[in-house]
């Protein structure tokens, strides 16, 4: 096989443990119950004039819950999956004033888990392409992100980040106004921003640097949910940096040639660095 | 590291050549349908998969409206509400009432309709006879302007609930 092959061989189907999976899929489950109870004190609003009217909306959220909990515990979860995501596409359709770019994601991971859910089954290893799917997923979000951002004029200048925290629903907390109006800290926090975002894509996939660039990614989405009101979109970026967890890596380069290392090691302990990969 | 063994394929597991293709097309999907409004996009967004992430930008919004509404009751005396808006560890409890405030204070036909109907509901046993939209909105400036300016007000929406 060419390298090309086997790079390719090893970023996608290299055996993870099933338990890394596991995790992603609850706590996708988790979210997708959190965005169906998010909604139940408001259906008489929400759904009413829709195309699904009220009844219809309680029936979507019934299943949204119900596939949810399946996630959740692990059973049936494929079909859990199946009938979680009908219900949240049918609620969106209904009403999409009241779903945010975080509901979005939520949907795209959904649909990543349950392509992901086959290849888990009853097995203690599977192929790690569900996983890195969530991965190339994140790094698209960011990547665009940036792209969209620098179409802009606020971005360049650096005072992008005040904006929503001087916007009544959408600032979590009247901050003081000599903090949201200072030049100087909206800069700090929109070049920062800027900079978490577009080197992301890139030094995630290098193991040396991965575990700086989710730090920062973390602080980045921690922030914004403390600051501002983005629903559950944190909350799922986050559940997303579940696929860039360890999953057993090899020793560091203390380690034995790789030809030794890799017929001696199990194979969930394959190196995932993208420059390994490539070597 | 001179080369990549046999032994070292042989720790991989390979995919069939479906599932490669089928991985490179999805991958392809994602990274063509974020950009810009192309047929893949169109296709994304008619399954509710739509992958546009374009999170304030390519500027955030710069305008900040508020929706009030003025229920009038039989006896001559009114109420006022205003959306709800969990404060603190709460606030992710309220998010969607974001994007249907904007909706509605934008004139959002239907929402509006929905939303004085909801209202009128809501307060039925004081018998309401007219609910009122009202937009409040301001422009945000620049940080460091020192200025903020002064909020503009306008009725958009009236609902007789007896002409219901």
């Amino acid at each position: 096989m060419s390298p090309v092959g086997v790079a390719w061989n090893r970023f996608w189907f290299t055996p993870v443990p099933t338990a890394v999976f596991s995790r992603l899929r609850i706590a996708v489950g988790f979210l997708v119950l959190a965005s169906a109870l998010l909604l139940v004190p408001e259906v008489g609003l929400f759904f009413a004039e829709s195309s699904l009217g009220s009844v219809g909306a309680w029936l979507a959220l019934a299943a949204v819950t119900s596939g949810a909990l399946a996630l959740i515990l692990g059973r049936r979860a494929g079909l859990g999956g199946i009938v979680a995501l009908v219900g949240l596409i049918e609620l969106e359709r209904a009403d999409p004033l009241i779903f945010n770019s975080g509901d979005r994601l939520l949907r795209v991971l959904l649909v990543i888990v349950l392509a992901g859910l086959g290849a888990a089954r009853r097995r203690t290893t599977m192929a790690a392409w569900p996983l890195r799917l969530v991965q190339i997923q994140l790094a698209i979000v960011y990547a665009s992100g940036v792209v969209y951002k620098l179409q802009g004029t606020t971005w360049w200048n650096g005072t992008a980040a005040s904006y929503p925290l001087r916007i009544g629903n959408m600032a979590r907390f009247a901050l003081p106004e000599s903090l949201v109006d200072s030049v100087g800290l909206a800069q700090v926090v929109s070049y920062g921003t800027l900079l978490v975002e577009s080197a992301f894509p890139v030094l995630v996939w290098f193991a040396a640097t991965r575990r700086y660039i989710l730090a920062a990614g973390i602080m980045l989405h921690v922030s914004i949910d403390l600051l501002l009101r983005p629903g559950l979109f944190s909350y799922v970026m986050l559940a997303g940096y579940l696929a860039f967890l360890p999953t057993g890596r090899r020793a560091g380069p203390a380690a034995t040639p790789a030809v030794v290392t890799a017929s001696r090691q199990p194979p969930n302990e394959q190196s995932d660095d993208l420059a390994e990969l490539l070597a | 590291m001179a080369s990549v063994a046999p032994e070292v394929d042989a720790g991989v597991s390979r995919g069939s050549t479906s599932t490669s293709a089928l991985l490179a097309a999805v991958v392809a999907v994602m990274v063509v349908g974020c950009f810009g409004s192309n047929p893949v996009r169109s296709l994304l967004s008619g399954a509710s998969l739509d992958p546009g992430w374009d999170v304030f930008a390519p500027d955030p919004m710069q305008v900040d409206v508020e929706l009030i509404a003025t229920i009038t009751f039989a006896d001559g005396t009114q109420a006022r509400w205003e959306p709800p808006q969990a404060a603190g560890p709460a606030a992710v409890t309220t998010y969607h009432w974001e994007g249907w405030e904007r909706a509605v204070a934008a004139g959002h036909r239907a929402a509006s309709v929905a939303t004085a109907r909801w209202l009128a509901e809501r307060f039925r046993v004081r018998g309401p006879v007219q609910v009122v939209l009202t937009r409040r909105w301001h422009v945000v400036l620049p940080p460091g302007s020192g200025d903020r300016r002064p909020s503009a007000e306008s009725d958009f929406f009236v609902h007789d609930v007896a002409g219901r």
